[in-house]
């Protein structure tokens, strides 16, 4: 909403500099966003929050600027205002309302012989400072009355209507109407609108037509003031996509006593800036005489504030602000001003004392605070595993859950089965993601470009039907960065890589027997699934080449890992139980060997550990090698296998002898060869 | 004595000892204060000129000057010895190549700002939930006191859940435009009091550019207890302020209108630009705006079941991205969703 100064001064003596007046505005909750000098005036605007529909007018801020101050309101200037004589002629006019709820009054003046001309220079000039383009005498008068009195009016050109009748009514189909925009619409039974006998001349509310808007060759004016229901207002702004100030002061609501009042205003001045004569006035309702009123305990403003105010302070707030105090004893009955429609509590009382008793003001405590029972061990726990993933070299991504179908397709992903958005913004954020992995190859594809390698991890909710559950998504490219500064390399990454944190990460929250075991999934060429206590964790594996290609990732491998969270803290085991270090050294034995490359080490080692040799407490592979001098179809494997007895001291022949039952084991049941 | 200020000359005298760097220079203060014609000789040929009570006093302090200046001499001589000493020795390697190290990641700043909050509110005894990203239109609007059609809903444009079923219309489910739908959830759930915190992902059908997004994060708190205040409020979000933004931090509260909550404001803090002085970041006001807050409005709590008369309660919301980008100095909300590594490695 903006105003200027001298507009403002007309209702409100101010003594403020703009300054301290846009500071105390902002104070009381009337954010000014801009303030600025023009002319010999200052120009503000504010921000009005869409429950004060009083405050888009002048008069609604002079009244703010009363109670701010307690600078009375220059009262002759506001009933100046009023001040009109009717002339009741014959004529047979009528105004139909179909529906009371779409329009709860409707009033019409016929003023005749008006002379249209361009307006008198300071109305102009306050017009145009607030951005309201200036059209002539009639429209510049109707839009300051509604800039004043926050009264949306409309004038039509009398002579351009056909037949003694104004009926306001919803449109037939494919009606249809040029508004003064020169927009055409083709209207429908939910589009209210003002008509004469023969065909719509205004969309209610929002917009006149053109057919019948003054201009310099119109004599006589029909004059509109009403008030029509919000939210059809709302509705038909909605399906029309047509805005106008007025239409915005109608959705938000206006006040029903200030309809005929903003009329009496306009005629008054029209008679002054373009002579004519008041021949009629019609109104389809009486204005209800009714208050609210609300009963008040002052007691509760201690409770919600933390603060008291004294009583006569009380008083002058809420009078300043148009209240009435009927009665002040324990408890107060206030009356309701018909412009307040947004106070119907006692709550909205106190809000309307606290700001302009003023927010800074009210001390500042803290409360006693009960902790809740709910344990703080998951979100513990995520940040352990974020921090070890930081540790290990990822960058931890956010992703957007909204994506295109078109993504999940080069995924060799199902996106039918994907969630689906009804009003999507664009094809680019369609559905939920039913995966992680999207965001992460986009991610991988994006920084490959300029990074030799990239490792990045993300946590965040996928998509499963109505089902949301936050996983743990995983990506490795290129090459892995041992100097973090100079970026040097080592080797390439590997499925290894992957599986090494992924192993981490579980051993890290308990979970310790778990099982990778071999999976397809469309979208890896080598993939594994996780499994623990029978249930499925989550997969890695090495993403199919033509799938990375469709990423524009080119010649380069990408390893992959998606980890159910809500599973794996399910399964976590906190709990740690310390075991005594041996108490007498051991002995070492290491073995190369040579095995078919179709055995898998998991194999051997799974069957070493379930042979139960009393005295090997750790037998971990420490190289493996693959060609020359292997013979292809075979693989190198050196194996390091620790032996001691929590009895004694170890000999080399004790050691010697359970080492050479291991080995022949493995010569047995796998037939390797020994190197 | 007039042309000598004792207290100037005790004063500058280890600023004056600071600057040695050479054995020369050491040598040149050497005579400046101690030589024939220095600064200690000077003062005690001009002692005759006092009565005998200054001189006492004087001469005792021209003394204790004298042995400090022996003592920095000394000082400074060892340690010009010292660095003459490592200037001749010889190392194996060069200090300025790169250290050896574990190339580590980092957390994505928003993530990392989110557990910041968190751990502050967590150190006054709030909890973090959780909730989920798919709402009911009651959760989301009507529980909070936001009317399905009505001009305030027009800020929460909110994207709809296509769904194969029809639903009423209060089922309907859609993407929480804000965190505030999870008060209702735990407000349902528990039995006040309750102090809780709510981060989590948000969306709104806003076109991208350089200060919006149709995802984002916010944090929501509340706190329900049979006599929270207003001034409770402000002394917990000041906490938070001082916590986040450094002690020297100013907070402003402006009164404002949410419909969940009412009293409400909006919190603004002293730039951390400019420090409140003005400047292209806070628009020359020397403010910027941070979160929403304000009293729980009494007809929440008769939704999700409180008594109104037995319960109160303070909310409040802010914007992850805003905080971010205000302390880090970002300004297009888009890079935190690129991912553009060179822009993660700077957290």
């Amino acid at each position: 909403m903006k105003f200027t100064l001298n507009w403002l001064k007309d209702f409100v003596e101010i003594k403020l500099s703009p300054q301290r007046l846009a500071e105390a505005f902002t104070l009381a909750g009337l954010e000014v966003t801009s303030l600025k000098k023009e002319d010999n005036d200052w120009v503000f605007e504010i921000e009005v929050t869409s429950n004060r529909p009083d405050l888009l007018s002048v008069l609604g801020i002079a009244r703010e600027v009363s109670a701010i101050t307690g600078q009375k309101l220059i009262g002759d200037s506001v009933e100046r205002l009023a001040y009109s004589k009717i002339f009741v002629s014959n004529k047979k006019f009528k105004i139909n309302i179909e529906s009371k709820e779409d329009c709860p009054l409707y009033t019409a003046k016929i003023i005749k012989e008006v002379k249209v001309a361009p307006s008198p220079d300071w109305l102009k000039e306050r017009l145009e400072l607030i951005g309201c383009r200036t059209v002539n005498n009639i429209v510049d008068i109707t839009n300051y009355v509604m800039f004043t009195l926050g009264q949306p009016l409309h004038a039509f050109d009398l002579n351009r209507l056909e037949g003694d009748l104004i009926s306001v009514r919803r449109a037939k189909d494919n009606e249809s109407i040029t508004t003064i925009d020169g927009r055409v619409f083709v209207l429908n039974k939910d589009v209210l609108v003002i008509a004469d006998s023969q065909r719509p001349i205004a969309i209610a509310g929002i917009m006149g037509g053109k057919d019948t808007e003054v201009d310099t060759h119109t004599k006589d004016i029909l004059l509109e003031s009403a008030k029509f229901n919000p939210l059809l207002i709302r509705r038909m702004r909605q399906l029309l996509g047509l805005v106008s100030e007025s239409q915005y002061r109608f959705e938000r609501d206006v006040d029903i006593n200030n309809v005929i009042f903003a009329s009496d205003y306009a005629v008054n001045l029209i008679e002054k800036l373009a002579g004519g004569k008041t021949l009629l006035f019609k109104k389809t309702a009486d204005i209800p005489k009714k208050r609210k009123i609300i009963i008040f305990n002052p007691d509760n403003i201690t409770n919600i504030l933390g603060v008291t105010i004294q009583k006569n302070k009380i008083r002058k707030i809420l009078t300043g602000l148009g209240f009435k105090i009927k009665s002040f004893n324990e408890k107060l009955k206030v009356e309701v001003p018909s412009f307040r429609k947004d106070v119907k509590e006692e709550i909205d009382l106190i809000e309307e004392i606290a700001r302009l008793w003023g927010y800074d003001r009210i001390p500042k405590t803290l409360p006693y605070i009960k902790p809740l029972d709910t344990d703080e061990i998951n979100r513990r726990i995520l940040s352990k595993i974020k921090n070890i993933l930081v540790g290990q070299g990822f960058f931890e991504v956010v992703n957007y859950s909204l994506i295109s179908k078109t993504i999940l397709k080069n995924l060799k992903m199902d996106p039918e089965k994907a969630l689906p958005i009804a009003n999507p913004l664009s094809n680019q954020q369609e559905i939920l993601r039913p995966s992680l992995l999207p965001g992460l190859l986009f991610c991988i594809s994006k920084n490959i470009q300029h990074k030799e390698g990239v490792c990045i991890f993300e946590i965040g909710k996928v998509f499963e039907g109505l089902k949301e559950t936050n996983f743990l998504g995983l990506a490795l490219c290129g090459k892995k960065i041992f100097l973090r500064d100079c970026g040097k390399t080592e080797d390439n990454f590997t499925i290894l890589h992957l599986k090494g944190v992924v192993e981490l990460i579980l051993k890290s929250i308990g979970i310790k027997d778990f099982d990778f075991v071999l999976e397809e999934l469309a979208y890896l060429e080598e993939g594994f699934k996780v499994m623990f206590a029978g249930e499925r964790l989550g997969y890695l594996g090495k993403a199919e080449p033509e799938v990375v290609k469709r990423f524009d990732i080119n010649k380069k491998d990408v390893f992959v890992g998606e980890l159910n969270l809500e599973a794996m803290l399910k399964f976590m085991d906190l709990n740690k139980k310390y075991k005594p270090l041996a108490p007498y050294p051991g002995i070492r034995r290491d073995i190369s060997l040579v095995l078919k490359e179709d055995i898998s080490l998991k194999e051997i080692l799974k069957r070493i550990n379930n042979r139960g040799f009393k005295l090997l407490k750790e037998i971990k592979v420490i190289d493996f090698y693959k060609g020359s001098p292997i013979p292809s179809g075979f693989k190198g494997v050196t194996l390091s296998c620790l032996y001691y007895s929590d009895t004694h001291t170890l000999t080399d022949e004790e050691a010697d002898s359970e080492h050479s039952l291991l080995c022949n084991s493995l010569k047995e049941e796998f037939s390797v060869q020994f190197r | 004595m007039s042309n000598f200020n004792l207290d100037e000359i005790e004063k500058n005298l280890e600023k004056d000892f600071n600057t040695v760097d050479s054995p020369e220079t050491l040598e040149n203060l050497r005579l400046r204060y101690l030589g024939r014609k220095g600064i200690i000789a000077q003062l005690t040929s001009a002692l005759p000129n006092f009565s005998l009570e200054e001189r006492k006093d004087l001469g005792r302090r021209i003394n204790s000057l004298k042995q400090r200046i022996e003592e920095f001499l000394k000082i400074k001589e060892d340690e010009l010895k010292a660095s003459l000493k490592l200037k001749e020795k010889k190392f194996s390697f060069d200090i300025g190549l790169p250290g050896i190290t574990q190339a580590v990641g980092a957390l994505h700043p928003i993530t990392g700002m989110i557990d910041e909050i968190c751990d502050v509110f967590v150190s006054m005894g709030f909890s973090v939930v959780e909730g989920p990203e798919i709402e009911t239109e009651y959760n989301n609007f009507t529980g909070l006191n936001i009317p399905l059609e009505h001009p305030c809903r027009d800020v929460f444009d909110t994207f709809y859940i296509k769904s194969q079923t029809p639903n009423s219309r209060s089922q309907r489910l859609l993407l929480r435009s804000h965190t505030s739908p999870v008060q209702i959830r735990v407000m349902k759930s528990k039995k006040p009091p309750l102090a809780v915190v709510v981060p989590g992902k948000v969306y709104r059908p806003d076109a991208v550019d350089a200060s919006h997004s149709f995802m984002f994060h916010q944090i929501e708190g509340f706190l329900v207890d049979k006599d929270v205040k207003f001034s409770d409020l402000k002394g917990v979000l000041y906490h938070f302020a001082k916590k986040v933004f450094g002690e020297k931090i100013k907070m402003r509260f402006r009164p404002h209108y949410f419909p969940f909550t009412e009293p409400s404001a909006e919190v603004d803090i002293s730039c951390i630009i400019c420090e409140g002085k003005g400047c292209s970041v806070c628009s020359k006001k020397g403010w910027l705006e941070i979160l929403g807050c304000g009293m729980i409005h009494p007809q929440v709590l008769k939704n999700v079941g409180y008594s109104p008369y037995q319960w109160q309660g303070f909310a409040f919301g802010m914007g992850i991205e805003r905080i971010v980008m205000l302390k880090y100095g970002i300004d297009d909300i888009r890079l935190f969703f690129e991912n553009d590594l060179r822009f993660l490695e700077q957290f």
